[in-house]
Parts: structure tokens; sequence; C-alpha cells
């Protein structure tokens, strides 16, 4: 009954830690990631740096929101699969309802004319915000002759019209074959 | 079946999304634009309403397009969806993560993965650049407008403050003051 409690209050506080993470980071998963240690290694001392190091790489290298996937990690270490449903379902409340409260006044808020003209230049404002982000990525990879190759072919690929999808599995399958071709090869 | 499908197409957005938030960009244009969900320029203003509110691009996506398509059981499928690829798989490597990291198989698939999540973000970057730039298609008289003029000069302004390693939220600011500037002096002069 006392193990049942503790994992209870656990799951509780999961809970609320990640719906301040969910409600506080602007600016998506990389500022969250950083929120997530702060909470959840120093101050909850839930897990160590090293394995939280350990859990981003995994969130990395795993399909999904990387905020997310460190979330229901976080969650898993601390309370089991329970832990980690609760600690996803906390990251996730808070842009949720921000959200559907948008989602309901958008159109409203569209009707206005100053509110359009912002929105005229915001639109190209992202263009700014996607280059930002395509530097930011670019400059953290190692570049060799296969990363160009993978860059310009799946670049094409999505702008003749491959869907993105096949794309990406297409990606991941190259990827691990390459591997497979070095291993017989050093064989 | 509109809340099934939702949560069918979030799933499969949640499934493919490498290197998080602006990688996953295109997918979303894509898939949401496929259904008619949304036009291309809304994911554009929906980019920075999602850059100014809390939470991962991905989930703020599927749950304003979810609210849209079906109202709050929508909202919840799509997010649900777009969730649940990464609860499924954390639970099953969380035991074995030090195993699925030390892996040459998942670092050769992340090897082909990375090049190819910053060439979608690179397409959709494209993609929407021409959008703005181009809202009407391809013409002599789209290349020769004052709107042209404003946006060149809105994106000069904005990747100077890219270059000067700006927070996103000023390059927002920025160039919403310079569409507020533009849209009076339209207004007001009447071009």
């Amino acid at each position: 009954m006392a193990v049942k409690n503790n994992l209870f209050n656990n799951c509780l506080q999961l809970f609320w830690s990640f719906f301040k993470i969910g409600a506080c980071t602007f600016g998506g998963g990389a500022a969250m990631i950083s929120f997530i240690a702060t909470e959840v290694v120093d101050k909850k001392k839930w897990i160590t740096n090293e394995e939280m190091l350990d859990i981003v790489t995994v969130a990395e290298s795993t399909p999904g929101p990387i905020a997310i996937n460190t979330s229901t990690f976080v969650g898993f270490r601390v309370g089991g699969v329970l832990g980690s449903i609760f600690a996803t379902l906390g990251s996730v409340l808070a842009p949720f309802g921000i959200m559907v409260f948008i989602a309901a006044f958008f159109d409203l808020f569209k009707s206005i004319t100053l509110i359009n003209y912002m929105f005229a230049g915001v639109r190209v404002g992202v263009i700014a915000l996607i280059f930002k982000a395509f530097i930011k990525m670019w400059s953290a990879c190692k570049r060799d002759a296969f990363f160009y190759v993978m860059f310009a072919l799946a670049f094409c690929a999505v702008t003749f019209g491959v869907g993105t999808i096949p794309v990406i599995i297409c990606a991941g399958v190259i990827g691990v074959c390459s591997v497979l071709i070095s291993l017989r090869r050093s064989k | 079946m509109d809340v099934l499908y939702l949560l069918w197409t979030f799933f499969k957005i949640g499934a493919c999304t490498f290197g998080g938030g602006y990688a996953m960009v295109e997918l979303v244009k894509e898939q949401v634009t496929v259904n008619g969900w949304m036009e291309v320029q809304e994911v554009i203003d929906f980019i920075a309403i999602s850059e100014s509110t809390p939470g991962p691009i991905a989930v703020n996506m599927a749950t304003y397009v979810g609210y849209n398509v079906a109202g709050i059981p929508g909202a919840i499928a799509a997010t649900t969806g777009v969730v649940l690829p990464s609860l499924i798989i954390i639970m099953i490597i969380a035991k074995v993560y030090k195993k699925f990291i030390a892996n040459r198989f998942v670092a050769g698939g992340m090897r082909g993965l990375r090049p190819a999540a910053i060439g979608l973000i690179a397409a959709a970057g494209i993609s929407i650049a021409a959008e703005v730039f181009l809202p009407f298609g391809f013409s002599v008289e789209s290349i020769l407008s004052y709107e042209i003029i404003f946006t060149l000069v809105t994106l000069g302004l904005c990747m100077y403050l890219v270059y000067k390693k700006a927070k996103p939220h000023f390059i927002l600011i920025l160039s919403a003051a310079c569409g507020l500037l533009w849209g009076s002096i339209q207004n007001l002069f009447g071009i």
C-alpha cells in the first residue's frame, strides 16, 4: 500500500513539474530541454546529470518531438509506465489549452485589419526563423561527402514532390545500409 | 471517423519526426495541406504563433488543426496521435537505452536521417519563401511590385537579426512592426 501511495505521489509530482515546464517554455524543443534539466536534475534530483545527457541523446535519435521524448523518458525513469504517461500529459496540457483558445478565436482575431498587416510582416520573419534553424543544425553536423549527398537527395526529392514520409524512411534505411556495407568491407 | 483519421495522421507525423522543431515543418505542411485542413499561408502564420506560445511546434500544430477540424474531440485525438509514438517507443527502449545509444545501426540510421532532416528544413524554407514572395505565382508584375520591395527590406532586417544571433521573438516583433508600417503606408497612400 505504501509503495502504491508513493507511486501515485511521484506521478502527481511528475505531472506538476512537467506542467510547469510545458507552460513556461517558449521557442520549442531546445529551450524546453534546458528547463527540464534544471527541474529534474537540479531541483528534484530525480536523475543525474549524466543520465540526463543520455536521455537527450535517446530523445534525439528516436522519432517524435524531442521535448516530448525527454518528458516521456524522465517520467519512465521516475515512475514507470504511469510516470511516463503523467509526465507527457503534464507537458502537453498547457500548450493544448492555449492552442484550443487560439484556435477558437483566431478567425475573429484575423478580421482586425491591423493584425492582418502584422501577419503580412511576420510571414517574412518566419523565413528568417527557418533560415536560423537551418544554420544552427547545419553547423552542428559533421559534414562529410555522405552528409552532402544525403542532404541534396532529401532536398531534391521533397522539392520535386516525393512525399516527406518516404524520404525520411529512405534516409534512415540508407543510413543503416551504409553501416552494413562498411561492416562487410572491414571483414 | 474524422477523429480517428486525425489521430492516425498525427500519429504518422509524430512517428516520422526526427531532429525536432523546424525539421518537421515540411512534414506537417504537407500533411495538413494534402488533407485540405490548412492553406500554406495559414501554416506560415502558425509557425509564428507556435514560436510565440509555449510547447513544441508539433504539439501546438496538432491541437490547432484538430480543433479546427473536429472541435475539442479532434484536438484531443490529434494531440494524442502526435505524442503516442514517443510514449510507445520510449517505453520500449527505456530499459535498454544504454545499448540503444551504443548500437551502431542506430548511429547509422541517424547518420542518414540528420542530413535528410536538414534537407527538409531547406525545402520548407524555400517553398515558404516562394509562397511569401510570390503568393500569386511567377509573373512580371509580381516581380516589379512594391510588395517585393517591402518583403526584401523586411527579410534583410530579419536576416541582420539572425546574423546578430537575436532571439526568435525579436525577429517576430521586428517583422510584425515592418508589416504594420507597410500596411499603414499602403492604406494611407493607396498603393
